[in-house]
Parts: structure tokens; C-alpha cells; sequence
């Protein structure tokens, strides 16, 4: 009876630890802030500790390799590849303020439409621009480069710049394989594309089609050694990261102040930010209509005349951009490209609905967004402050249909949301050399 | 062996059979494995597997359908549709996924995408030469 009084007992006091390590474990996971566990998914998902760090393009199988990276580096701040001589990818991504410019909209050569997103953290995308009109970064450089807003550059212009100079030549050679001869200025002129304007399509069209393959490829190269640069720029953990770390470790710590983690809370609870600012970079990458203010929309007359034009003064955002990515010469499924069809799902299986599509512009990153004002796609407001009051009023959409709804949040906690998002400020991870003019 | 003895047994048994119930719950929740759905007018049953267990966040993924009419033999030659969204957040799918037929009552459905967290409806439409009907798939991730 003895030895079964001493069992029972021992019994007992193992059931009485496995609940004792049960309630501290989740004494450890709720921290000292009391976090919920829901909100504790939230937290971890979007912490940088889940976000790739070798994210591969199977478009692009140049990306991977440091040759490839110290090339594009170069072109990246070669203010050559363009029409005056002035502007280079640096000239908008300023590495100095988190690789944008601070402007509503982006100037170049001239005015864009829209303002430059930070390319922190970009290789995660799947989508590019804000009407995500690209299906991958090294087609998204093709874009800007011959823009006349932007670069104003031309594709035969720049495989010349790549044939003359010694080190480009170099380079391109030892990553993409040989240049043709590129003497023959008939046979190669100076300044060629299509669909420019009038003289460079003459030009381009004085060619013929194998020697425009190959400038064309050319231009697609240094492209894909331009995306391959972008990729390595990543972000550095933030104090928000941080302190996440401190609350998955259970250690107390002073990384977020009371008004930011209030903040948090409200970001992932009655704002309902993490709705979409969902994942490591604060976005989940969507295209989602959120009532963007958009001046061409609202006169009413102009409203009507746009329902009968092919493409409509105001911004109809993704419902545009996946036509052009649907129809481009250099997506997924292009012959540039070095995927196989089954690489190329985002693209083959993308909502092209008109309802799911109109007004829609890409979710951007949150990470530096302290840092990166004006905000929205045309900068149309200035301030954090402005953007959170839009989402709390939840206006109609200027087209399409919005999906906000009016949140209801005092001015207190406006200001502890806007607090929480300075939080998320951080330089990118690279070393110093990769962020600075190589020439 | 002592009554003792005995009631130890038991409070072990007892405990692991909890256990193993809480596990098993636990894994049902997380995604739709095996799940089953009837059309809305019950000319269907179907049941619905994620050829990616538990369904990932933003990731493009497969599923396969298995379609059987009311005597329980499979649907061959249907077209599917399929549309969807968060009806909370007025949103659509980020995909317009596709359906193909693969033999035997199954429909491989392509280009399946959750980009967030939260309930998410799915409507199967089927359409045979006789019928036409539609399925509900309610989800939460």
C-alpha cells in the first residue's frame, strides 16, 4: 500500500508540473503587455525575422549571381542611361531617404503621373508599380528607362553606351555572353526604339529583326543586372522588430514606448491596418481600392468623357495596370524570360475583374514610411496624420467601389497609431558600400 | 492490481485520450482537408483538398475538387467557375483561379491565393448539361 500511496502521489505531482509549465509557457507568450494569442500571430507575421532573405526570380537566373549585383550597382547610379545626361535610378530611389525622393510625383526628364515607392525590401514583391503593370523587377526597369518622363533613354542608346565602355563591356560580356559588333552605325543606330516617337521608330524600323532582337536583349540585360542590385537591398530589423524578439523571448524591454505599443495594438485590432499591411514588409502585396482621392475623377464632366475613352485621364489603377501586364512583351511567360510557365501563376492566374480591379493600387510597405511622405499613389497627402484621418472618415471611393468602412478612433488614438508607425523606421541591411555612387 | 493502481491507470488514460482528441481538433482547424460541402440546391457533393496542407498565406496554390451527383456517382464532363472574397472587406480573390477536368469526378482547380488573414468565401458554380448549381466554401485562415 505503501509503494501505492508513493505512485499515486507521483502521479499527482507530474499532472501538477505539466500544468504548472502549461501556464507559464503561456505566461511567457502573453509578455508583460498582455498580448492575446491572435495577436500574437499577428505580431510574428509581420516580423522581419519572416521575411526571405534569398528570394529567388526564376524570370531572371542572372540575379543571383555578385558579378551581376556589382553591375548593376553601377547602372543603378549611371545618370548615362538617360536622355540629358542628369538622371540616373538614384536620381528618384535616393538611397539617403529610404530610396525615394520626397516628391508626390516623381520627376525625372519631366513630370510622372505618380511618386516613387522605396525599392526597400522589393524582391519580395510579385507585382510592380502602383497599378502593378510589371510582373518582375527586371521588367519594371525596362519601363522608367525609356519613359520620356523618366529616363528618356532609348534601348539602342544604351547597348551602345554598354559597347563602348570598357568596363561595362567587360562585365556584360563575362554575365550575358558576347555583344555583336556594334561599329555599323546604319546597321546599329544611335538612338532606336519602338513606340517612342516618330525618329525612333523610323530608326528602329531601318533595322532588322535579328539585329533588333539583339538590342533588345541587351536592354533586357541590363535590366535584369539593374533587378539583381535591387534585390540585395533589404531592410534591417526596426523597434518594432525588436521588440517583437523581446516579447517572443519573454524579456522585458523599453524598445516601444506606451503610446507606440497602444498603437500596435490598434494597428492590428479596431484600425484594422493589418488587414492589408499584413506580412514582414507591412503589405500583403494586394491591390486593394481604398478610396484614393483622385482630382481628374471628380469633375463630373470629365468623369463622363472618360467612360468613352480607350485610356482614361483619371488613375482606374490595377484595372489598367493588369491589362498591360497581361499584354506585355517582356512578362513571365515572354520569350526574355527565364521562367517556365509553371513559375508564372501570379501572372497566368491574376484577377482581371473589372469589380475586383477598378480604382485598386498596390498595398505598399509600412517599413521607413515615417520617412517616406507624401503618401498614396499621386501624393495626395502630405502627412501621416493626413492619411490616418482618411482612413478613419472612409469616404467613397473617387472610382470603383472603396472597401474602407468608417473605424471610429479618437484623436488619442490617431496619434497613438501614427506614434507606432515611426516605429517601424530602419536602415536597409546592406554594408554602406552598396548604398553610395560607385563611380 | 490494486483499486489504486487502477484509478492511476485510468487518470493516465484519461489524459492521453484528451490529448489526442485536442490534437486531432487542432489539425481540423487549420485547414479544409477532406472537407465536405453540398450545393446549394443539393444536386452536388463535394469534397475539397488543398494540395498544400494547412493552406498557405500568399501563396498561389492547387486544389482538387471530387464532384458526386445525389446517387453518389461522380459529376464527369461539369464546367467549374469560381469567384470569392472577403465579404467583410468588400474584396474579391487577388486570383482569378481555373478548373480542369482530371478524370474520374475530379477537377483540378488552379491559381487558389489568400493574401490575409481572416474568413474568406469561395463559390463554386457547376454547371453539367442537365444542372446547374453552386457550392459555399466558408474558410478561416
Amino acid at each position: 500500500m505503501r509503494t501505492e500511496k508513493v505512485q499515486e502521489l507521483l502521479l499527482n505531482f507530474l499532472v501538477l508540473c505539466i500544468l504548472i509549465f502549461t501556464y507559464i509557457t503561456e505566461l511567457q507568450a502573453a509578455n508583460q503587455t498582455n498580448w492575446s494569442e491572435s495577436e500574437i500571430t499577428f505580431l510574428k507575421l509581420n516580423w522581419i525575422n519572416n521575411l526571405p532573405t534569398n528570394s529567388t526570380d526564376p524570370s531572371n537566373k542572372y540575379s543571383d549571381n555578385l558579378e551581376t549585383i556589382k553591375f548593376g550597382h553601377l547602372l543603378f547610379f549611371d545618370k548615362k542611361f538617360s536622355k540629358n545626361g542628369e538622371i540616373s535610378c538614384a536620381s528618384c530611389h535616393v538611397p539617403e531617404k529610404s530610396f525615394t525622393d520626397g516628391l508626390a510625383k516623381a520627376e525625372g526628364v519631366g513630370t510622372t503621373a505618380r511618386s516613387t515607392p522605396s525599392i526597400i525590401g522589393i524582391a519580395d514583391s510579385k507585382w510592380f508599380f502602383w497599378d502593378g503593370r510589371s510582373d518582375s523587377l527586371w521588367s519594371q526597369a525596362l519601363s522608367p528607362l525609356e519613359s520620356p518622363e523618366e529616363h528618356g533613354g532609348n534601348r539602342s542608346q544604351f547597348a551602345h553606351i554598354i559597347f563602348n565602355d570598357p568596363v561595362y563591356r567587360k562585365s556584360y560580356q563575362n554575365i550575358f555572353g558576347a555583344l555583336p559588333d556594334m561599329n555599323d552605325k546604319t546597321r546599329f543606330p544611335e538612338n532606336a526604339a519602338p513606340g517612342i516617337n516618330d525618329l525612333l521608330s523610323s530608326n528602329w524600323n531601318s533595322m532588322n529583326e535579328v539585329d533588333q532582337n539583339a538590342i533588345t536583349r541587351i536592354f533586357v540585360n541590363i535590366a535584369k543586372a539593374i533587378d539583381a542590385y535591387q534585390r540585395i537591398i533589404l531592410p534591417s530589423p526596426s523597434r518594432f522588430d525588436k521588440y517583437v524578439s523581446a516579447v517572443m523571448n519573454s524579456t522585458p524591454n523599453t524598445y516601444l514606448s506606451e503610446d507606440e505599443i497602444s498603437g500596435l495594438k490598434l494597428f492590428i485590432g479596431k484600425a484594422m491596418c493589418i488587414t492589408c499591411h499584413q506580412g514582414p514588409l507591412f503589405t500583403n502585396h494586394g491591390f486593394h481600392n481604398v478610396a484614393a482621392p483622385d482630382p481628374a475623377s471628380s469633375q463630373f464632366l470629365n468623369f463622363i468623357l472618360n467612360l468613352f475613352r480607350e485610356k482614361p485621364s483619371f488613375d482606374t489603377g490595377r484595372y489598367q495596370g493588369i491589362k498591360e501586364a497581361k499584354a506585355s512583351k517582356f512578362n513571365c511567360l515572354s520569350e526574355y524570360s527565364d521562367a517556365s510557365v509553371g513559375d508564372c501563376a501570379e501572372l497566368r492566374f491574376a484577377n482581371t475583374a473589372y469589380s475586383s480591379t477598378l480604382g485598386a493600387f498596390k498595398v505598399p510597405t509600412l517599413r521607413n514610411i515615417a520617412e517616406t511622405a507624401p503618401y498614396f499613389q499621386m501624393g495626395q497627402f502630405s502627412t501621416l496624420s493626413e492619411v490616418l484621418n482618411h482612413y478613419n472618415n472612409a469616404p467613397e471611393a473617387a472610382i470603383g467601389h472603396s472597401e474602407l468602412t468608417p473605424l471610429g478612433l479618437t484623436s488619442k488614438e490617431l496619434v497613438e497609431i501614427e506614434a507606432f508607425l515611426h516605429s517601424l523606421s530602419s536602415p536597409p541591411s546592406v554594408a554602406a558600400e552598396w548604398l553610395s555612387n560607385p563611380h | 492490481m490494486s483499486p489504486v493502481t487502477n484509478t492511476n491507470y485510468i487518470r493516465a488514460s484519461i489524459l492521453i485520450i484528451t490529448y489526442l482528441v485536442m490534437i486531432s481538433f487542432a489539425s481540423s482547424n487549420e485547414n479544409i482537408s477532406e472537407s465536405k460541402f453540398s450545393s446549394i440546391d443539393s444536386n452536388f457533393h463535394i469534397s475539397v483538398k488543398s494540395k498544400i496542407d494547412p493552406i498557405p498565406l500568399n501563396q498561389i496554390h492547387q486544389w482538387v475538387v471530387h464532384i458526386t451527383n445525389q446517387n453518389n456517382e461522380p459529376v464527369i464532363n461539369a464546367t467549374l467557375t469560381i469567384d470569392g472574397g472577403m465579404p467583410a472587406h468588400n474584396h474579391g480573390l487577388p486570383t482569378q483561379p481555373v478548373a480542369t477536368e482530371i478524370g474520374q469526378g475530379n477537377y483540378l482547380i488552379e491559381g487558389v491565393k489568400f493574401s490575409m488573414t481572416g474568413n474568406w468565401e469561395l463559390w463554386l458554380f457547376i454547371t453539367t448539361e442537365t444542372l446547374s448549381d453552386k457550392v459555399k466554401i466558408t474558410l478561416q485562415l
